[in-house]
């Protein structure tokens, strides 16, 4: 007897049913307008105009009956018993053909919409660690094919798990010599701490966005008054005409809006991060903070893809350093499969590596970008600057001198030196078992990947980069990129690396 | 697992470099689809062009408009002319690599061993031009995934049987 599912077969007969139903809501929903004011309209109308509305909604109902029946028809999956995957052809105009190893599948499950119910039909989906867009999901299958195809799959799948534990398995036990005990606590004092001392430019944007909507809401509530706000503001542009005042004023108003920024930002982390503790297990992390919602993370060092750490000079100085975990997740956003672990000392920073890496740090290979770097970056930086000087000629031609002097101060005193001492942070360290970015004048951060758990890489050349043998690279992780930008061909050799080191390798990488 | 970890320095130098791979260009029936969609969308803008002429009279707006879309469809023509020529993939014993890009020229490489799932696609257009798209997806997102477009239908099924295969060695060695 041939196993089940091996044949390629069509889902449930009702599928045309939930196909052609689904089809006819589309298209209710594009033309649907259209057929309300027909039918609004049409009992004044011609009888003749009735009929022939209606044959062409008899019409469209039949290719649309026609189109479900086609594409159900073409709509086949199988498991391939031999190549052990599961295979998938689909499409009436495009067509598409997938297969999806057992070993890669993460979960088989049910899901029903509304009209799923009541046709009684079910959706299996397979789900797999890529993006929500490439899971599979096979949507009008009836129970009890559903719930053998479940199983069959899970079966298999579990197989498949079975080979892969025992490595697995080894390398959790050498991770976890050291006993469940607490890492790190944040105590309050470092949470102050924390507060003033992030980054207030967070704080000065939610300030801005707040006085945005009032201004808008005010603005909606007193469109009377608008004229004679704009008089007030005319008067007060004339009273502090003085450019002395003016300045000492927007200096004022400046600070304020600094204080008013460390303090918003002290509450928030506040809130957020309140009582965090960090406790080590024998397999995993275990975070909980929080003093509105009580948040708890479990971490797995299998789980985990990318780790950033985030410091700058003064919490440097105070020894508090940022943990950004990016664990793999099955869905594009990477920002919010993004766990953050703020205020930790670098003994416990190290601790939570060794912990969460399979391998020692070593040191490696460091690399620079190319000076071009350098000046394409202080090129794209004078541009808006440079707009404003235009801008500023048509405006105000006669303060012109003015204008020019303090845009060039700016350009001279601020964006050369900080974009060289950003172009001279940047580096990049490939060592025998990890990816390490380094970048950022006060914010610095410092992206580790293990070589290991990259998916693949891309190296780009504009073509203007040809002659002198530059190149971007592009180190791709299911927990986000880390890309380089403008670095000699020499970091080909460590490509060829990278590659060499995953593709020996045996372990699972997530 | 400790067989594979061993601290025995690598010689770079030894290993297979990605730059010497050979690539395989792609069929040249994408660049006909390409070009008869192009031709097409040139054909609708000149027809529209044509509409317009009979309801404005500004001077010199209608020459001046069709030679303006004629040289952008030139050179998006000539765009895909020297596009076609930069994509190619090349298969290696443990990796898949795929080279796109006229001005910014890209190569992505893909280990076998880090595929999710691999798919063959092909529109409607492209079945006329009897041509398919092989579709390789890892967990990385979308900027790690390739899209080998202007593979026969035989070629596109025989490379992603091939790759499946590889998928599976990796998997029970």
């Amino acid at each position: 007897m041939p196993k089940a599912f091996s044949q390629p077969q069509t889902q449930s007969k009702l599928g045309i049913v939930f196909i052609f139903l689904g089809q006819s809501v589309k298209f209710v929903r594009i033309f649907g307008a259209a057929g309300i004011y027909f039918i609004l309209k049409g009992f004044e109308a011609e009888a003749r105009l009735v009929t022939i509305a209606l044959s062409i909604l008899f019409g469209v109902l039949l290719l649309l009956l026609g189109f479900s029946y086609v594409s159900f028809q073409r709509f086949r999956f199988h498991i391939d018993y031999v190549n052990r995957e599961f295979i998938l052809q689909k499409g009436v105009f495009n067509t598409e053909v997938i297969s999806l190893p057992f070993s890669k599948i993460q979960q088989v499950y049910f899901k029903r919409s509304l009209l799923q119910r009541l046709i009684g039909v079910y959706s299996v989906i397979l789900d797999t660690a890529g993006s929500s867009a490439q899971e599979i999901n096979i949507k009008a299958l009836s129970e009890s094919e559903a719930r053998d195809l479940q199983k069959i799959l899970m079966e298999e799948v579990a197989a498949e798990k079975q080979e892969e534990t025992t490595v697995l398995e080894s390398t959790q036990e050498q991770n976890s010599r050291e006993d469940a005990v607490a890492v790190h606590k944040l105590s309050v004092i470092s949470l102050l701490k924390l507060g003033l001392t992030s980054n207030y430019f967070r704080g000065v944007w939610l300030i801005l966005i707040f006085l945005g909507s009032i201004y808008q809401q005010a603005g909606d509530f007193q469109l009377i008054e608008e004229s004679q706000y704009q008089e007030g503001i005319r008067g007060y542009l004339e009273a502090y005409s003085k450019p002395v005042e003016l300045l000492v004023l927007t200096a004022l108003v400046f600070v304020g809006v600094f204080l008013l920024g460390i303090l918003i930002s002290s509450i928030e982390i506040f809130i957020k991060y309140f009582d965090l503790t960090l406790r080590q297990t024998k397999d995993s992390l275990e975070l909980e903070m929080g003093l509105k919602t009580n948040t708890k993370i479990s971490l797995k060092p299998r789980r985990v893809q990318l780790m950033r750490i985030v410091t700058n000079p003064v919490q440097k100085r105070l020894n508090l350093n940022e943990a950004q975990i990016a664990i793999a997740s099955s869905r594009d956003d990477l920002q919010k499969s993004q766990i953050s672990i703020p205020g930790m000392q670098r003994m416990q920073l190290e601790r939570v590596k060794k912990f969460l890496f399979t391998y020692r740090m070593r040191p490696g290979r460091v690399f620079k970008p190319a000076f071009i770097l350098y000046i394409r970056l202080i090129i794209t930086a004078g541009i808006p600057l440079l707009l404003t000087a235009i801008v500023g000629s048509i405006v105000v031609p006669n303060y012109m001198v003015e204008i020019g002097l303090v845009l060039v101060i700016i350009y001279g005193g601020l964006v050369l030196p900080y974009q060289f001492f950003w172009y001279r942070a940047l580096s990049l360290e490939i060592t025998p078992e990890f990816v390490i970015k380094r970048k950022g004048v006060w914010t610095q951060k410092t992206e580790i990947l293990e070589l290991y758990k990259l998916q693949s890489v891309t190296v780009s050349q504009p073509f203007w980069y040809k002659s002198r043998g530059l190149y971007n690279y592009t180190f791709h992780t299911a927990g986000g990129d880390v890309s380089f930008p403008v670095t000699t061909s020499k970091m080909q050799r460590y490509i060829n690396y990278a590659l060499y080191r995953v593709e020996i390798d045996k372990k699972a990488w997530m | 697992m400790n067989v594979t970890f061993t601290n025995a320095p690598v010689d770079l130098d030894s290993l297979p470099d990605y730059q010497e791979i050979a690539y395989t260009k792609v069929s040249v029936k994408r660049l006909y689809k390409v070009l008869c969609i192009q031709g097409f969308l040139l054909i609708l803008a000149l027809i529209g062009l044509f509409l317009l002429r009979e309801v404005t009279d500004v001077p010199y707006l209608i020459p001046g408009l069709g030679a303006g879309i004629l040289l952008l469809f030139l050179l998006l023509m000539a765009y895909q002319y020297k596009l076609q020529g930069t994509l190619g993939y090349a298969l290696r014993e443990r990796d898949i690599a795929y080279r796109r890009g006229f001005i910014f020229e890209k190569i992505t490489i893909i280990p076998f061993n880090r595929i999710q799932h691999i798919s063959t696609s092909a529109s409607a257009l492209d079945r006329i031009f009897k041509i398919s798209n092989l579709n390789i997806f890892t967990a990385g997102g979308s900027g790690s995934d390739i899209d080998i477009p202007g593979l026969t239908p035989e070629l596109a099924a025989r490379l992603k049987d091939k790759v499946a295969n590889h998928i599976i060695d990796e998997n029970d060695a």
